[in-house]
Parts: C-alpha cells; sequence; structure tokens
C-alpha cells in the first residue's frame, strides 16, 4: 500500500475513532477504568476527528499524520496514567496500550514516508505571484529594489532580509513552532530597469526562488510590479506545516511587500501605527 | 496624556496613556484645541462596523497647534494653528493626484483587512477602525498627523477655532456631497439629515448655485436649524403619509433635481420597512437600515443625481430597479477633504460659510463619555459636542 492511501485509511480511522469516543463516552471509560475522565475523552474524540477531516479533506496529508503521531503519544501517556491507577481492569487497559501502539508504529512509518516523499521535491511549493501599479518608472524602481536597505524595508513582515553584498542577501524566517530557518540567496539574473532573479545558494537549508519583473504601466499608472516567490522548507514535519503556512499565506506576505515597495517608492514612507499610542498593552501599539 | 478610548460596545472611557511620538519622517504632533463627535463614530460605538480594538483613540473631527514636526517635514512649522481633514493622504499617489484623496494608496497600513471585502484598499482615517488604517483618534491631548504637509491646512486669522473645527470633516463632506449634485443654477436639492453634515450640505448647496433646498428630518430643533441657518425649506417625515408624495408636491410635480442621503446605516424612518430594517439589523442579518437612501432613489426627479454621504456597510433591498429606469446617477465617496480645503478657507474668510452653530454642546475631554451619550440620544438638542481638551 502506499503512503498517500495509508494516510487515507488512517483518515478514516482518526473519524471512526473519534466518533466513537464522542458517542459512546461513558462506554468506553468504565472498560478502561477512567470514568471521571469523559471530558477527556470527548476531547480526544473531537481531535480524532478534526485529523481525520484534516488528512482526507487536503492535498497534502502529511501534517496531518504528524498530528496523528502527537496525538498517538497523548493517547499512550493517557493510557499509562490508567494502568497504574486501575485495579481490576489492568488487562483491558494493557490490551489498549498494545493497539495504540501498534497504530503508533504505522503512523509514524507513514509520517516518514510521506515527508521524505515531499523533501525530494515530489511536490515543489507552487510559486506566488503578484502585482502592483506604482507610480515611478520602471528604472526608478529597479535602483530602488537594488538599494541595499530596501529588501529589509519590504520584506520585513516576511522575515529578516540582510544584504551581505550586492549579489547575495541572508534571509532569516521564524517558521512554526518558533524554529528559524535561515538561507543565503544570489542574483542569477539581471536586467536593469526590466527584471532580477534570485536563487538560494547551492547546499542552502531552504531552496528558494524569487523573481520582481517591471513593465511600463498603461497611461500615467507608472510601472506595473511582479512579484514572484517560491519558497521550500526544509523535510520534516515542521518544514511540511512551514510549507502549507507558505502556501496559504503567500499571496498576503507578497501583497505585504508590494505594498510596502510602493509607499517606499511613492512616498519614501512607510505607512505603520507600530509605536502608536492606545490603551493596551504597555500603552503602545506593537 | 488623557484620551477616550473604546473599550467595548457602548464602553467608552477617558484613560492616560503616553503621548504619541514622530514614527515616520512626515508626521507632525498636534496638541488637540477641539476635536468633535461624528455621527459616523455611532456606527462602531454601537458595534456596526468591525475591527475595533478594545484601547483605541477615537475621534476623526479636530484641529490644534503644531508642536513637533518630522524631519521631512517643511510647509509646516512649529506653532501652527491647523485643521486637518479626516482621511490622510499622501498627495504622492494616482488617487491624490486626482483630487480622491480618501481612496489614498500610501496611508492604510491595515489595507490586507480591506482587500477581501472592497476589493481595494482605502485611505487610512483617524481613530476609526483598524481596517481604516487602526490611526490613534483625536480626542486627546495630542495627535500623530502623517504627511504633514499634505494634510495641515493653516487657519487664518480671524477665523475662530469652532469656525475651523468643522472644516475636518462635516463641512468637506457636506460640500463635496453638493458638489456631487453638479449644480448649474436652478436647481432644487433635497438633503436627507439635518445633522452637521447635512446642514453644511445643505449650505454648500446654495453657495454651488442651488435655488431651493428642502430638509428632511424628524427632529424640530434640527429642521429649525435648517430653517435658520440654511435657509431650507423643511419636511418633518414622520408628519407625512409618504416623503416622495410631499416632495413631488413641493416641486410641482418634478422632484428634486438632486438628493443628498446625509444619514447613513442607522437612520430613522416610519412604517413597516422601517421596522423590518430595524429587526434585520438588530439579528446582524444586514448591517444597514437604509431607508432614507431608498427614499431619496424614489423620490430623485427622473435623471437626477442621488449624492450618498451617509456611511453604509452591506445594505440589502437596494432599488437598483428604480435606479436604472429613472436613469439616475448615484454619486458617492468618503471625504475628498484635502480637495475642498482650499475653497472652504475661502468661504470662511469671507464670512459665507459659518458652521461653528453645530457646536450645541461643549465639553473637557474628561466629560467626553458624556459628551456622546448626549450626542448619539439627539438630548437637548445636541447637534455636535465639541471637546476641548
Amino acid at each position: 500500500m502506499g503512503s498517500d492511501k495509508t494516510a487515507r485509511a488512517l483518515g478514516w480511522f482518526s473519524i471512526g475513532l473519534g466518533l466513537a469516543e464522542a458517542v459512546a463516552t461513558r462506554r468506553l471509560g468504565r472498560t478502561l477504568g477512567l470514568e471521571s475522565y469523559g471530558g477527556l475523552i470527548r476531547a480526544f474524540g473531537a481531535r480524532e476527528i478534526a485529523t481525520g477531516v484534516g488528512i482526507l479533506a487536503t492535498n497534502d496529508p502529511t501534517p496531518g499524520i504528524w498530528a496523528r503521531v502527537g496525538g498517538d503519544a497523548l493517547d499512550l501517556a493517557t493510557l499509562g496514567v490508567a494502568l497504574r491507577r486501575t485495579t481490576g481492569k489492568r488487562g483491558r487497559v494493557v490490551a489498549a496500550l498494545g493497539t495504540v501502539a501498534a497504530i503508533t508504529a504505522v503512523d509514524l512509518a507513514c509520517a516518514r514516508q510521506l515527508s521524505k516523499k515531499g523533501g525530494e521535491g515530489d511536490a515543489p511549493a507552487a510559486a506566488q505571484e503578484r502585482s502592483l501599479s506604482i507610480g515611478r518608472s520602471a528604472d526608478d524602481l529597479y535602483r530602488l529594489w537594488r538599494e541595499p536597505g530596501t529588501l529589509s524595508t519590504i520584506m520585513a513582515s516576511i522575515g529578516e532580509v540582510i544584504a551581505l553584498d550586492h549579489e547575495r542577501s541572508r534571509w532569516t524566517i521564524t517558521g512554526p513552532l518558533r524554529r528559524t530557518m535561515t538561507w543565503e540567496t544570489e542574483i542569477v539574473e539581471e536586467r536593469p530597469g526590466e527584471m532580477l532573479r534570485w536563487r538560494s545558494v547551492a547546499g542552502a537549508q531552504v531552496g528558494s526562488e524569487g523573481l520582481v519583473r517591471f513593465r511600463p504601466a498603461p497611461g500615467d499608472w507608472g510601472t506595473e510590479v511582479t512579484l514572484r516567490l517560491q519558497i521550500e522548507p526544509p523535510r520534516g514535519p515542521v518544514g511540511a506545516i512551514a510549507l502549507r503556512v507558505a502556501r496559504g499565506g503567500a499571496r498576503l506576505l507578497l501583497g505585504q511587500a508590494l505594498h510596502r515597495f510602493k509607499s517606499l517608492a511613492e512616498t519614501g514612507e512607510v505607512p505603520t501605527i507600530t509605536g502608536q499610542p492606545a490603551a493596551r498593552n504597555d500603552g503602545r501599539d506593537r | 496624556m488623557r484620551a477616550l478610548c473604546w473599550h467595548g460596545v457602548n464602553d467608552l472611557r477617558v484613560d492616560t496613556v503616553p503621548d504619541p511620538e514622530i514614527i515616520n519622517p512626515r508626521d507632525a504632533i498636534l496638541r488637540v484645541t477641539l476635536s468633535t463627535t461624528c455621527g459616523s463614530d455611532l456606527h462602531f460605538i454601537d458595534g456596526y462596523l468591525p475591527t475595533m480594538k478594545a484601547g483605541d483613540i477615537i475621534g476623526h473631527e479636530f484641529m490644534g497647534e503644531v508642536v513637533e514636526v518630522g524631519r521631512e517635514v517643511t510647509k509646516v512649522k512649529r506653532g501652527d494653528r491647523v485643521v486637518v481633514p479626516s482621511f490622510i493622504a499622501c498627495n504622492q499617489c494616482w488617487f491624490c493626484n486626482q483630487g480622491l484623496y480618501s481612496l489614498c494608496d500610501n496611508t492604510n497600513p491595515n489595507w490586507e483587512m480591506q482587500e477581501p471585502l472592497l476589493g481595494y484598499p482605502t485611505a487610512g482615517i483617524y481613530g476609526y477602525t483598524h481596517a481604516f488604517g487602526g490611526y490613534a483618534g483625536a480626542h486627546a491631548t495630542y495627535v500623530r498627523v502623517p504627511f504633514a504637509d499634505n494634510d495641515c491646512f493653516l487657519v487664518p486669522e480671524g477665523v475662530p477655532d469652532e469656525q475651523a473645527l468643522f472644516l475636518s470633516d462635516a463641512a468637506p463632506t457636506g460640500y463635496m456631497g453638493a458638489d456631487f449634485c453638479n449644480l448649474k443654477g436652478g436647481e432644487t436639492v433635497a438633503v436627507w439629515g439635518a445633522g452637521g453634515v447635512g446642514l453644511m450640505a445643505m449650505q454648500s448647496a446654495y453657495l454651488m448655485g442651488a435655488e431651493r433646498v428642502i430638509a428632511i428630518d424628524r427632529l424640530p430643533e434640527r429642521l429649525q436649524m435648517a430653517r435658520d441657518h440654511a435657509k431650507a425649506e423643511t419636511l418633518d417625515y414622520t408628519q407625512v403619509d409618504n416623503v416622495t408624495e410631499a416632495l413631488k408636491e413641493m416641486t410641482g410635480g418634478r422632484g428634486p433635481d438632486a438628493c443628498i442621503d446625509a444619514v447613513g446605516m442607522e437612520g430613522h424612518g416610519t412604517g413597516i420597512d422601517y421596522a423590518y430594517d430595524r429587526v434585520k439589523q438588530t439579528l446582524r442579518l444586514e448591517t444597514d437600515r437604509a431607508q432614507a437612501l431608498r427614499q431619496a432613489i424614489v423620490a430623485c426627479r427622473k435623471g437626477g443625481i442621488v449624492s450618498v454621504l451617509g456611511v453604509y456597510g452591506l445594505t440589502d433591498k437596494f432599488p437598483l430597479g428604480v435606479l436604472m429606469n429613472k436613469g439616475i446617477t448615484l454619486r458617492t465617496a468618503q471625504q475628498h477633504g484635502q480637495a475642498y480645503l482650499p475653497r472652504l478657507l475661502a468661504h470662511a474668510v469671507q464670512g459665507e460659510l459659518d458652521p461653528s452653530y453645530l457646536a450645541t454642546h461643549r465639553f473637557s475631554l474628561e466629560e467626553a463619555p458624556r459628551g456622546y451619550e448626549m450626542f448619539k440620544h439627539k438630548e437637548d438638542g445636541c447637534v455636535r459636542a465639541v471637546f476641548a481638551p
């Protein structure tokens, strides 16, 4: 059975188990000597259903299967507690422990296989692209883009971008679970006043490719600027989640970069309310 | 400093917060000398506009004295007495170049909150939800004004504070509403709502050549003001069966050439369709009670202009077929104040437009929550509550 088919089967299993935990809460509690933990069992049921739906309803089941691995660990811990507390029902709890351990093994194998597949580039991160018209000439905008401080200003909502020299930049993004990913890019194609393309240097932890294109807009609209970004995070569960976040939020992040670039080009500053007074937090907006 | 802050639906408090600082190089800091309530504030106070955050400083109609300027500010100086339009505009983008200042591309840091609903973002505004930029408002001791050279208008000597204050929002909004009516001389203009903006629209319509102005409201003191200050004929909609028929009779069977809606989403009305809107709005099934706007569209003469100044959310039962079959032109915008301020200041200097009578009630900033209560419930004939920090 391929890992995708296994994932689907595990998704349906999650929903089935979740429904059982939600509907037959009391019976399950009695069987395992966890009568007073009805709320917990119902919560676990809800978790199983959510995970199952997550696996079945999305194109990439990888994060969902990793979530199952985490859920298995919780189940095992809970059953461990039950084993210590219960007196008469040890046999049943031991049997349940064995079953969950077996399922955990299947989940783990499936998750590993899926992550490996993703990491090998079977399904590369989709490139995201977005455009905005800016009321300056293509040459002016190109020059502004190439200024050392510009990237760090306009990419501020994506992460930290530091210009190392005229060709190379270092990107740092804080991903899920507060894990930071850092990589260096270098310019691989450059046509002044027209376009600029960059890519992760060989051996970088994160594969990425970006492109900015400047085309004259009709009338007095200035220049149509198109930004394209493709980021492929490292393999593993964090990478899989990062990829999902990157895909979902990429359009927003590209829009933020373009809007910031536009304001910088047209007015010399980026609009902000950070630092203004408000009657919350410590008195200032962050 | 002290500031009037929104803490939840119908929960306004005066808090102590840090003073604002220069953040961007074109900012200025103003010591607020006067600020005033606006009917559009009631929409978020009552909870009909989303994206307010507890602790937001509110207030978008104000004037003040410049106390500090950023390093890129060249025209505005410390000590200048200035009035500031409510919408923040950069004066550098395509929209500002067309005079469409409230559509400025470069002053809303939270553009992504508006994009899903509007398609494209508007300019930012002081103290008026985070979707509109989240800027701290002006019911405070001090306020930060971005793009100060563009947005601070020097008040000429001889124009008192209370006259200049309303050039921040009520006057330019009303003036723009009359401008939308494309008046050539001799027209009849009907204005729904005799509050600050409506009264300004009535006076502006005369300044632009209207021959007759009809004010529609239900509050006797506001109708009196429309008669006294704006030379308007008045129509109390609670005293007639049908506003359209009444207007038709008042205009020789033609209907008004142009209709201005200065009411907005929390309008009042009569009859079954008002009750229907009221119930739906309470249940949050629609955001607006738009009876004034519907009346304006039906009452307007064929081929006329309906100019919408009231603030709306998502109105349902919009009579598009009436608009279409009668060939009505609908014009609307949030105020493009920067486009009108030079003309309004000239009118003020020449004594042609004095909005200071709108300031019916004065409070200290500490009493601002009470001021909003009076304004909202129109107690004691309150048209505008003015705060002096």
